[in-house]
């Protein structure tokens, strides 16, 4: 055995043994997702009892951080009013707009400045004037000097007067009840401290008024792709880690959370691009520290529609943006990696984390280098190449397969009798070029946060067609 | 060199291994693929035959909803349907958008079906699903007959179960449910308070609630921070000694804050000026609150000292009280505004006066 030998081939068993780990972790995580989704379905039929207000539900304070979004904002605040919850507030937080966004709330919703006597319990920019509307009486906007979304956020939850607050994107589509599901599991469980929803794609949707009145297919393959990605992404990668109590994703684009817990660990940090994940990262890393009980929780319903980039520039920086984020969340929390209090996320969730998603990039663009060395050293055929791939590519489309038949047999979103043809031909079409360019995006979003580039709001183009007809 | 022969051969050995296992990984995901999407064609044509079937069946049964809502269906001509679960889900919607005598006619089109067995099946299945759905009819129907299936499943492990079955129950016979299970309720401690709270509001009789408060008397702080909540949707609650009992021998601050939800006789006011000055904020808080809901004007000096409290939630509903106090007018709210020398009590104030529209 020559030396090149010896290296390929241990290459080779590293390799296998690094997607038999990355595999069987998929394959728990669909098991989980399956039974809790099945779980879940079997109570739903309390839904079909009338819904009656017993004045005992938990208040939450909506927060809309707005930065140049005049195009969607008074559409977005109108939706979010007609939301069927019993007792709520709405705070605008717009972070030093250069664009018309103030003056259309302002104008829009008859607002007149407010003396609220404002609690500085996180540090924020400086906030410059609180408004509060004369037509809607919980709906308040906050205007402040720029300093990005986190701070918004935080300046939002010292306004805040309910236990619970919502974090929204200010382009977020919701549903009536979107609230009210997302809440249930604070009501079931006292030590829940924060909860997610679905979010799926809006593109090709009918929207009405800020509403999804009809779901149907994006016209174009980027969209479908990613809605593909979404659905493994929330009915496995979110939903598969709940009954570990060991999820570290809750969406910035529509979270609730126990405001008091947030406040306790210092709100959100101000210094990072991913600052959803961080801090959802940092209440596990701080309550298992602490030795407190708590849950974080997960809804399978669709709760939220979000509009997904349709070019691969605004891709590009999404997944970029996520990717930082990731770095950026898990470096910050490291020492709940392996920690004797860390339990399933500090023990598991984390170190797959590490693995799969930090350095997995990395670890696969590393390995096809290999494959391509070996088969230039004629230690590999055409064959065992494409065999190789072949698994690898099979077992993608095995896990959004799966994924699809759940969306199929529980929610069945997407009715027409096409569709999931379309979304299986995209479950195999992203195996090519798709997914090696999002390892190459993901490789850059590492690199970017190793190197310190600065950071910003990370907007992507976004059509709003629903708004534009 | 021996052991690098050894380990040259079991390097080798495990390659070829791995090499003849991977073909056959590609062959079972493959299958898998095929297998799973044949499947997801197969769920949606069961789909598609599901809602023709559903369709169907609305067009058939709809009109004898309606009929039976007047009481003008001959009982006799109609047969069980084949999907009796299909037809429990329509009679369960129908009969939920009605009420009172209106659901007379709905109840007999059920019963003239036999379906005791039907719930009985339903009930004791291992799917949670159709217990639910059971229930729910039940809490339509109200009757005591199934009173046995509703003991069954009021025990179940589920709270979804046996907090439904704990619905059904008091929508069937209060007195009995609460003479019987108040303490059930005190014991489960997974039945969410907000379905409680629902299921309470639709207790309209004093005597009922009495019954659970003296069940409550015995009851451990955390259990009592949770239900005296509960009790709180109950507005008519005035049983002013089990209150007296309460703020005696209890010294939970959480309690305390329950019980004085639970105040809205004036014979209370008295008590409010330990309250005021308690230690815990929470406390604080609710008898700003009181203060302003008993109208107890003698207090104003206390409450004076309240919208300088260290808590804002204590400033912010002692600055409510003072606004809506009988007699403070707004001129005696701007000279008090002047007054106050603590700028978080001067803020606060300024605040809820907006709030109140007293100041624009």
């Amino acid at each position: 055995m020559t030396s090149w030998e010896v290296f390929f081939y241990t290459v080779q068993i590293f390799y296998m043994l690094y997607f038999f780990g990355l595999y069987m972790t998929y394959l728990l995580l669909n098991f989980m997702a399956v039974v809790g989704v099945f779980k879940y379905m079997n109570v739903s039929i309390l839904d079909d009892i009338p819904k009656i207000d017993s004045d005992l539900e938990i208040p939450v304070s909506l927060l809309v951080p707005a930065y140049n979004e005049e195009l969607t904002i008074v559409e977005t605040v109108s939706s979010l009013l007609q939301l069927a919850y019993s007792k709520f507030e709405i705070i605008i937080i717009n972070d030093g707009s250069a664009d018309q966004t103030l003056a259309l709330l302002l104008q829009e919703f008859d607002m007149v400045e407010f003396p609220e006597a404002y609690r500085d319990r996180l540090k924020t920019k400086h906030v410059r004037g609180i408004y509060i509307s004369r037509r809607f009486r919980n709906v308040k906007v906050i205007d402040k000097e720029n300093g990005g979304k986190a701070d918004s956020l935080n300046a939002g939850i010292n306004c805040t007067r309910f236990p619970l607050f919502c974090a929204v994107d200010a382009d977020s589509i919701l549903n009536v009840d979107s609230l009210e599901r997302i809440i249930k599991p604070f009501y079931d469980d006292h030590t829940v401290i924060a909860s997610g929803g679905t979010v799926r794609i809006a593109n090709g949707c009918d929207i009405d008024r800020g509403y999804v009145t009809k779901v149907a297919m994006p016209g174009s393959l980027l969209p479908i792709i990613q809605l593909v990605e979404y659905l493994r992404a929330f009915l496995f990668g979110r939903l598969g880690w709940v009954p570990l109590n060991a999820l570290m994703v809750i969406s910035g684009a529509f979270g609730v959370f126990k405001k008091e817990v947030v406040v306790d660990i210092g709100g959100y940090l101000s210094d990072t691009i991913g600052e959803d994940m961080e801090l959802v990262v940092r209440m596990h890393r701080v309550m298992r520290q602490k030795g407190r009980p708590y849950r974080i929780s997960f809804i399978p319903d669709p709760v939220c529609w979000t509009e997904a980039p349709e070019d691969l520039a605004s891709l590009g920086s999404q997944r970029v943006r996520w990717q930082r984020g990731l770095c950026e969340s898990l470096s910050k929390n490291l020492s709940l990696l392996l920690h004797p209090r860390g339990g399933t996320v500090g023990w598991i969730a984390f170190p797959y984390m590490i693995i799969f998603e930090w350095i997995g990039p990395f670890i696969e663009l590393f390995g096809l280098f290999v494959l391509a060395l070996g088969f230039w050293l004629d230690l590999l055929s055409w064959n065992a190449m494409l065999l190789v791939m072949s698994v690898a590519i099979g077992f993608g489309v095995l896990l959004s397969t799966v994924a699809i038949l759940l969306e199929e047999m529980s929610f069945h979103v997407y009715k027409k009798p096409w569709y999931p043809l379309v979304l299986m031909g995209a479950a195999i079409i992203e195996n090519i070029g798709y997914r090696q360019l999002n390892s190459y995006w993901r490789i850059k979003g590492s690199l970017l946060w190793l190197f310190g580039a600065k950071q910003s709001w990370g907007k992507i183009t976004r059509k709003a067609a629903w708004k534009v007809d | 060199m021996q052991n690098v022969q050894a380990y040259q051969s079991i390097f080798q050995s495990s390659i070829n291994y791995l090499d003849r296992l991977a073909p056959k990984i590609f062959e079972s995901i493959s299958l898998s693929v095929v297998v799973i999407f044949l499947v997801i064609i197969l769920v949606r044509l069961r789909l598609i035959f599901v809602q023709y079937h559903k369709k169907k069946f609305k067009q058939r049964w709809q009109p004898v909803f309606l009929a039976s809502l007047y009481g003008e269906v001959e009982l006799e001509g109609i047969r069980r349907p084949f999907a009796f679960k299909t037809f429990l889900h329509e009679w369960n919607h129908f009969t939920f958008k009605v009420k009172g005598e209106s659901r007379v006619g709905l109840i007999a089109l059920l019963e003239n079906m036999n379906v005791q067995r039907d719930m009985e099946k339903m009930i004791r299945s291992s799917h949670v699903g159709y217990k639910i759905q059971a229930l729910i009819t039940l809490t339509a129907v109200a009757s005591e007959k199934y009173w046995y299936l509703l003991e069954e499943a009021i025990e179940s492990k589920n709270p979804h179960v046996s907090i439904t079955a704990f619905g059904a129950m008091v929508e069937t016979n209060p007195l009995r449910t609460f003479t019987e299970h108040s303490r059930t309720v005190v014991r489960r401690r997974d039945w969410t308070e907000v379905t409680l709270g629902k299921i309470f509001s639709r207790v309209i009789q004093n005597r009922v609630i009495n019954l659970f408060s003296i069940e409550l008397l015995g009851a451990d702080d955390r259990d009592l921070t949770r239900l005296l909540k509960v009790l709180s949707v109950f507005r008519k609650f005035d049983n002013v000694e089990f209150i007296r009992a309460m703020i005696t021998d209890r010294e939970n601050p959480y309690v305390l804050a329950g019980v004085m939800e639970l105040m809205w006789n004036p014979v209370f006011a008295p008590s409010l000026r330990a309250f005021a000055e308690h230690d815990n904020w929470v406390v604080r808080k609710q008898a700003a609150r009181l203060i302003g809901r008993l109208g107890s004007t003698d207090y104003i000096p206390s409450l004076k000292k309240l919208i300088c409290d260290s808590s804002w939630w204590v400033r912010y509903r002692a600055a409510e009280s003072l606004c809506t106090l009988p007699g403070m007018s707004k001129e005696q709210l701007m000279m008090l505004l002047d007054e106050v020398n603590d700028r978080y009590g001067k803020d606060i104030l300024a605040q809820v006066m907006v709030e109140k529209g007293m100041v624009s």
